[in-house]
């Protein structure tokens, strides 16, 4: 039997929504109180094994009723349509939809590139996310990657477990090159099917494309949170600068006047199309984050409009 | 504006370094990002693999561009050249020689040297010292140091008038004057020359004096020498030698006459390549009259002039019988009365030692074995003077058969003459007394046996042995010594055959002090002057000869008796005044040089002002910076 993670406020039994008040400094509590009546948005039916509260493409037992089919040998015959018997004097047999557990993997990118003023946000994003995911029912898995899969975190149930998350987030070191397509092979394989939230910066010249196409390949519902930060998104202009890329250590002089900044921006937006249109292919969902916007407001605003997420309000 | 140190402009170098450096990578504040993915693609795009950082205008360059241009101006230190000087202290300096008289410039060199130097006057500060030297065959102060313009503005107009000497110029004793005149306190000489002078032996004057060049062109076609020669063997008539040279640097042609008495005695056409001259030899039959050489130069082939200097295309001579030499002999023993009276152009009077009073009015006096108790003024020949006498101490040892061992061949006196083989019996060793020189002396340092000796007072040769103890008087060597020492000693026996001079040149007259002397010059101006003691040993010399042409002399003693008169020919005949080429540069001892300039000019320094300007600018850039600072 898995141990609980200690609280740290030395009551582990507390209610979970009693505990965001005071056991992390990640999160805002009030922000964590106004987490708790939003939920994921899934768009058509999951594919889960568990029995859950999320409505699958699985026929068998539960409460709603889905379809008749013809009867066949072996079956239960509490499931026997009585009513049609005695009405067309032919067996049939009721069908129910199943409901099974819906599993949201956090993907974080933690290498050196988002380290670059990023890491609190996405550090943030991924536990809001996770508390979201969590106070709805769902399961919660947390995957750390840079060039591989570096940690994982769950999965997870029940709000009482988001201490293991926010432990995992708060703990990572954001640091080293990154490689999505091989990370996102490890976590793929490591994970069944579900929602997966991929967080990163994709400021990686290769893998960005073949990371996505896996994702698509194995099923998953995706949603790609594009995060950067402002001077990334509007680099300043008068700067004389000798730029230091954070993963490869290699140097580059460069003035921002307009005709290089100008540059600059044309090649973000050649990115950023790239990979929205990748995922309008894919299906995902693809937003992007700016890290000066507020987390509330990227919540409550950007994730909602683009129906990631639902507010019980 | 010129630059007085163009070495300075090196310094505007650094504008392509301080251009080069703003285009240059700097090294920038080193800022870490996520990933230079997206900058090197947009530097790409940008740059294209160059090298350079596209040029950004930049008022901050600008101004480092102005500063740096500014200090290198500065270094260079320009200044405003303006007519003028800044001194107040002038000492002018006109060369008053022949090639001044040129007329390359109108009117002629002298009249645009004296304008210059009236525009330098003007422009001089207010109440400036102004000296005028002019170095024409003398040197002469023409005005001390004065602030009186109108007085300066006079006395160059009288210089104007009166020309240029027709002489060699005095250049060297004007510039040694003028830095004596300049003295401790200062000043700056200037001298007004066309540089057609010896400049060896200058002063040291460089860096104290201004040469203001005066002159444009060099051609001239000139007589540099009209003699009259008479070859020994030519018993009758004289050749007249006339050289005309062109010292130009083009062709030149002329006519040549050369006439006697205003009659044309022969006439040439002459045609002489740049520097060549050419030799006229034109026998004369008669023995006197007055002889002129009379160069008419053609135009230039451009149909410019071919001849610039008037002064050397005529030549004057005087063809006459040579002036007797009256000789008074004085105890003398017959074979020195028949050696002189071998010489034609002698006139001897002969009287016993007793008779001698001590005056005389010959041209040179004979002593034969006496002598006067005093040098007497005048010429004199003395042989073997007695023992008590002014000339030489015969106190020493009494000698037998010496033998002459050297003598003196390049003197006058022994010309022609060879001592080494005439005997001597017993002499008595002599020692000379009163300025004499050995002219001839015995074996074995034994003495001499001629002597010859000069003062202002008198002139003499002395023989000091006894004509009967020397084979001297039966030798062909006895009348050739008399003809040379009454020669030497006789007035006009050092002159050429004929009465012709260089202009400059003085002319030796036979007078006696108190003689009345009279010279009519060749424009008819009369000089009287009475002969003093001091200006006369028999011989009055005669100097102001700077005009080319005839000169009438009358000489009447002050013993009365008939004057003296003869004329002669002046001209000028000097091959380097001839040269009338405007020199540019006139070199100077120790290695330098005086660089011709048209006017004397005000150097104004302006490298102060750049300086200010650029300490201006850099208050600027300070300025300029400090809002760029605070602007963040």
């Amino acid at each position: 039997m898995m141990s609980r993670p200690p609280c740290p406020l030395g009551a582990p039994h507390l209610r979970c929504s009693t505990l965001t008040d005071e056991t992390t400094t990640l999160l805002d509590p009030r922000f964590l109180r106004l987490l708790e009546r939003i939920s994921y948005m899934l768009r058509g039916r999951i594919r889960g094994s568990r029995r859950g509260e999320r409505r699958s493409t699985h026929r068998g037992q539960g409460s709603e009723f889905a379809d008749h089919r013809a009867y066949a040998v072996g079956d239960d015959l509490r499931h026997l349509d009585w009513h049609l018997l005695a009405r067309l004097d032919s067996l049939f047999i009721r069908l129910y939809e199943e409901q099974k557990e819906h599993t949201v993997h956090i993907v974080l990118d933690v290498s050196a590139s988002m380290g670059c003023g990023k890491e609190d946000y996405a550090r943030k994003l991924a536990a809001a996310l996770a508390y979201i995911a969590l106070c709805g029912t769902d399961r919660v898995g947390v995957f750390a990657v840079r060039d591989t899969l570096e940690g994982t975190v769950g999965p997870l149930r029940s709000k009482a477990s988001i201490h293991r998350v926010f432990q995992f987030l708060e703990r990572l070191e954001f640091g080293g090159q990154t490689d999505l397509d091989r990370a996102i092979r490890d976590v793929a394989r490591a994970s069944s099917t579900g929602t997966v939230v991929l967080i990163s910066d994709f400021l990686v010249p290769e893998g960005r494309v073949e990371a996505l196409r896996t994702l698509a390949g194995r099923g998953f519902k995706t949603l790609v949170l594009h995060v950067l930060s402002p001077e990334e998104r509007n680099p300043p202009l008068g700067q004389d600068l000798t730029l230091i890329d954070a993963e490869s250590g290699e140097e580059l002089t460069v003035t921002v006047d307009r005709t290089v900044r100008a540059a600059y921006l044309s090649e973000l937006t050649r990115l950023t199309s790239e990979l929205r249109d990748m995922c309008r292919n894919y299906g995902f969902t693809f937003v992007e984050v700016d890290t000066s916007t507020p987390l509330v407001d990227l919540v409550l605003g950007d994730l909602r409009k683009h129906g990631v997420v639902a507010s019980a309000v | 504006m010129e630059l007085l140190q163009p070495l300075g402009l090196i310094a505007l170098i650094s504008l392509p370094l301080i251009v080069a450096l703003y285009f240059l990578r700097q090294r920038r504040p080193p800022r870490r990002v996520g990933s230079l993915m997206l900058w090197q693609k947009a530097r790409q795009q940008v740059f294209r693999g160059r090298p350079w950082e596209r040029f950004r205008p930049s008022w901050l360059l600008f101004l480092q561009i102005l500063v740096a241009t500014g200090i290198a101006l500065a270094l260079a230190r320009p200044a405003c050249i303006a007519p003028g000087t800044q001194t107040e202290r002038l000492v002018i300096v006109l060369d008053g020689s022949a090639s001044m008289g040129s007329t390359d410039v109108a009117p002629s060199r002298w009249a645009e040297a004296i304008a210059r130097a009236e525009a330098s006057i003007a422009s001089s500060p207010e109440n400036s010292e102004v000296a005028l030297l002019v170095a024409g065959r003398l040197t002469r102060v023409a005005e001390p140091f004065t602030t009186d313009t109108t007085q300066l503005h006079a006395t160059l107009e009288r210089l104007r008038e009166r020309g240029p000497d027709a002489t060699s110029g005095s250049v060297k004793e004007a510039l040694i004057l003028a830095m004596q005149l300049r003295g401790e306190e200062g000043g700056r000489i200037l001298l007004f020359s066309d540089g057609a002078f010896p400049s060896d032996a200058l002063p040291p004057v460089a860096g104290s004096v201004d040469f203001i060049g005066v002159g444009e062109r060099d051609g001239n076609l000139a007589i540099t020498t009209f003699e009259l020669r008479r070859a020994p063997s030519q018993r009758f008539g004289t050749t007249v030698v006339c050289v005309v040279q062109n010292t130009g640097t083009q062709a030149a042609s002329g006519h040549l006459e050369i006439r006697l008495d205003g009659r044309p005695l022969e006439a040439h056409r002459v045609e002489l390549a740049p520097g060549d001259s050419r030799a006229f030899g034109v026998p004369v039959a008669s023995d006197q009259g007055r002889l002129t050489a009379v160069l008419e130069p053609f135009p230039a082939a451009d149909g410019g002039p071919s001849d610039t200097l008037p002064t050397d295309n005529e030549a004057f001579a005087v063809l006459a019988p040579d002036l007797p030499v009256r000789v008074l002999l004085v105890g003398g023993n017959p074979l020195t009365a028949r050696a002189l009276a071998a010489n034609p152009r002698l006139s001897v009077e002969t009287i016993d030692a007793g008779s001698f009073t001590g005056e005389f009015t010959q041209d040179v006096v004979v002593f034969e074995n006496t002598f006067p108790a005093t040098i007497p003024q005048g010429r004199f020949l003395a042989i073997a003077p007695p023992d008590e006498n002014p000339l030489v101490d015969y106190s020493g040892e009494e000698l037998t058969s010496p033998a002459v061992a050297a003598w003196d061949r390049g003197h006058p006196v022994l010309h022609g003459l060879d001592l080494s083989g005439i005997r001597f019996g017993k002499v008595r060793r002599a020692v000379p007394q009163n300025n004499f020189v050995p002219l001839a002396e015995f074996a074995g340092n034994d003495g001499p046996v001629l002597l010859a000796g000069r003062t202002p007072a008198w002139r003499g040769v002395v023989l000091t042995v006894p004509l009967l103890e020397t084979d001297l008087p039966l030798r062909v060597a006895f009348p050739v010594f008399l003809y040379n020492a009454i020669g030497w000693l006789s007035p006009g026996g050092e002159q050429n055959v004929g009465r012709t001079l260089a202009t400059g040149q003085p002319l030796a007259i036979p007078a006696r002090p108190g003689d009345a002397l009279t010279v009519t010059m060749p424009g008819g101006e009369v000089v009287a002057h009475t002969v003093t003691a001091a200006e006369s040993d028999g011989v009055y010399l005669y100097s102001d000869t700077s005009l080319p042409g005839f000169y009438d002399v009358s000489v009447t003693p002050q013993a009365g008796g008939e004057p003296l008169t003869f004329d002669f020919g002046v001209s000028l005949v000097d091959t380097l005044e001839s040269n009338v080429a405007p020199r540019t540069t006139i070199a100077l001892p120790r290695g330098g040089q005086l660089d011709a300039v048209h006017s004397v000019e005000r150097v104004d320094d302006q490298g102060t002002g750049v300086l200010l300007g650029v300490f201006a600018l850099l208050a600027i850039e300070w300025l300029f910076y400090l809002l760029r600072a605070r602007r963040g």
